[in-house]
């Protein structure tokens, strides 16, 4: 999971939660990492937002797994009360017409609310509006590189018409984090079972990486030897064999042709 | 249960719309200008979403009813579609509707007055022959009914109507909205199936082929003209005992007045409908089979396909007379 949080206060809660530790190599943002997680804290307002969700967007180390990015932190709102935890289910910007609408596949107990992002704090709370200054920026550049479904934006209420965001306090802030940690880790948890659902199974990128070594194949030989492969798995065909075969093989070609043909005889649905 | 309801502004008064507020309270309302702003964006995955779909309320403004390509039909010279719904609550792994839609969302344009003002002047433009209005190609026809009421609305304009022919094509067992009145000569229930050991493995969340036979028969028994939908026919080991044993199931106790068609269908689609569901569920044993992709086209082998087709065809035309065996084909 990758966490996009705006503030230190926001992030210490999940910080030590997780476990991540300060990466110190040199980066434009404070990056915090644990074998699973990342974490960035970006700094409040919309450019920040964007510009650290690109860099962790680059700078992930598991490439090969889908991704999965939660912007966490706090909100006004125009209804709810302070304390209050929401997915936000539609992300508007009050500077620019495209309007996200985060699709909702798991079942949480969190309330569910519009949210819009905002250029300056807001200080007018519209009925059952949510407003922040990251969420929009953060999700317009994420959903470029990954699926809908695994951004989301989970927000804790700390102003509304009865208290003003002028006296909200940092150790509030972690306070009011902390209480929804549970639940928000919890949510962590099952997009990223989402996203392994979707992920490429990595017992055949394995298999795909072993096979690719044995020829020297072409860009368009590997095209067809990865999609054999995944076949192959489909129909639980044993990985010994094609190996074998792909050795015995004398070209690139013909490997591709005999795996074709040993694939072919399986290819029929039982 | 529906968590979200995303409506379009403009159809938010709407009765229909407020009654399905009033229905699910505690869903969350949620507007927007167009459908197409929720429904459409690239960068979703069917195949998630599918797993807790929300509800959008739309108005279909555009043109409702659509031609269908001459080769699909069931009799009728002058076949057309409409869609009052985008989506169905079952998860068929062969569906198009995976590869076709960005969203597994359910869309569900709520003018129905509007869709039955557009059949009725398409069936006036052609009246001197009956004409046929397909519903269930971008959903199933009855497996929402109870969140719909599109065939409880639909039936009475249709009783009016005795020149418009409408089938509802189906995998649901809901057919309370059905046996709740007086059966039509001009709407015919169509049933599709594969063969049991098929839809397990492929039609997720679609009710036994043994209780859809027992729905099927239940209407046939009541006055109701049902149909039979083999489409698509899938390739598949003991192929001619599985498809026996399916047709000898259907007809079996089907009273023969009461059919009105069986038709086939191969298994077909646009190459770019398949690629993309090949992509969302890569491990599929279905689309590893012996498929082939022809122009812009992907079925199976030529050889496959049509020796498949021809058994299943001898094999129905010992229960059936030809005239009432159709073969349809989308492209
Ligand atoms: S029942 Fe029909 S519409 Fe629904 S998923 Fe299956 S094939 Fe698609």
């Amino acid at each position: 999971m990758n966490f996009i949080v705006a503030l230190s206060c926001e992030a210490k809660p999940i910080i030590n939660e997780l476990r991540l530790t300060k990466q110190f190599s040199p980066t434009p943002f404070e990056v915090f990492r644990n074998d699973f997680h990342q974490l960035v804290v970006t700094g409040i307002g919309k450019v920040a937002a964007a510009a650290a969700t690109g860099f962790l967007l680059g700078s992930s180390t598991r490439k090969q797994e889908v991704q999965t990015y939660l912007n966490v932190g706090i909100a006004g709102h125009g209804t709810l009360q302070t304390n209050t935890a929401f997915i936000a289910n539609s992300i508007s910007d009050d500077q620019d017409k495209a309007i996200f609408y985060p699709p909702q596949i798991i079942d949480s107990d969190f309330e569910l609310s519009r949210l819009c992002t905002c250029s300056h704090p807001n200080q007018k709370y519209e009925k059952g509006l949510g407003f922040d200054m990251e969420a929009h920026a953060f999700y317009s550049i994420a959903s470029r590189s990954c699926t809908r479904e695994l951004i989301q934006v989970v927000k804790v209420v700390s102003d509304n018409e009865g208290q003003s965001f002028e006296y909200i306090r940092p150790t509030t802030v972690t306070e009011y984090i902390c209480n929804h940690l549970p639940s928000i880790l919890a949510f962590a948890q099952e997009l990223d079972a989402l996203a392994k659902e979707i992920s490429p199974d990595l017992e055949t990128l394995g298999l795909q990486e072993r096979a690719r070594k044995l020829h020297p194949f072409s860009q368009s030989q590997i095209f067809q030897l990865d999609r054999l492969i995944n076949h192959s798995r489909s129909f639980d065909l044993e990985e010994k064999h094609l190996i074998e075969l792909i050795e015995k093989s004398n070209s690139p070609k013909e490997a591709i042709y005999n795996l074709n043909t040993f694939i072919d005889q399986s290819r029929i649905l039982s | 249960m529906i968590k979200n309801i995303y409506f379009e502004e403009k159809v938010e008064n709407h009765n229909r719309a407020q009654e399905f507020f009033s229905r699910f309270p505690k869903a969350a309302k949620i507007s927007c200008n167009h459908f197409k702003e929720v429904f459409n964006p690239s960068g979703q995955n069917f195949r998630l979403q599918k797993k807790n779909p929300s509800l959008i309320l739309a108005s279909q403004d555009g043109k409702k009813v659509h031609p269908i390509p001459s080769k699909y039909g069931v009799g009728g010279t002058s076949n057309f579609y409409f869609s009052h719904l985008f989506n169905c609550l079952y998860d068929c792994r062969y569906c198009f509707l995976q590869g076709m839609f960005p969203s597994a969302h359910y869309v569900l344009f709520i003018n129905y007055e509007e869709f039955w003002d557009d059949i009725r002047n398409k069936a006036d433009e052609v009246s001197n022959s009956p004409s046929w209005f397909f519903s269930g190609y971008d959903c199933d026809s009855l497996a929402l009914e109870s969140t719909t009421g599109f065939v409880d609305f639909f039936l009475p304009k249709f009783s009016k109507f005795p020149h418009a022919f409408l089938e509802l094509r189906t995998k649901s067992v809901n057919t309370r909205v059905l046996k709740n009145r007086e059966p039509l000569p001009n709407v015919i229930v169509a049933f599709s199936f594969t063969p049991e050991e098929i839809s397990r493995q492929l039609e997720h969340g679609v009710p036994s082929v043994s209780a859809r036979i027992k729905a099927m028969h239940q209407l046939a028994t009541l006055g109701w003209y049902v149909g039979i939908r083999i489409d698509p026919v899938i390739d598949c080991q003991e192929f001619e005992s599985r498809y026996a044993l399916l047709f000898h199931q259907l007809f079996d106790k089907l009273p023969q007045d009461s059919l009105h068609s069986v038709s086939l269908g191969a298994f077909r689609m646009p190459y770019g409908f398949f690629k993309k569901m090949d992509k969302l569920y890569p491990e599929e044993n279905l689309f590893a089979g012996k498929l082939t992709k022809n122009k812009n086209s992907v079925s199976y082998e030529l050889e496959i396909e049509t020796k498949r087709l021809d058994s299943c065809r001898s094999m129905l035309l010992e229960y059936i007379s030809s005239e009432k065996l159709f073969t349809c084909e989308m492209s």
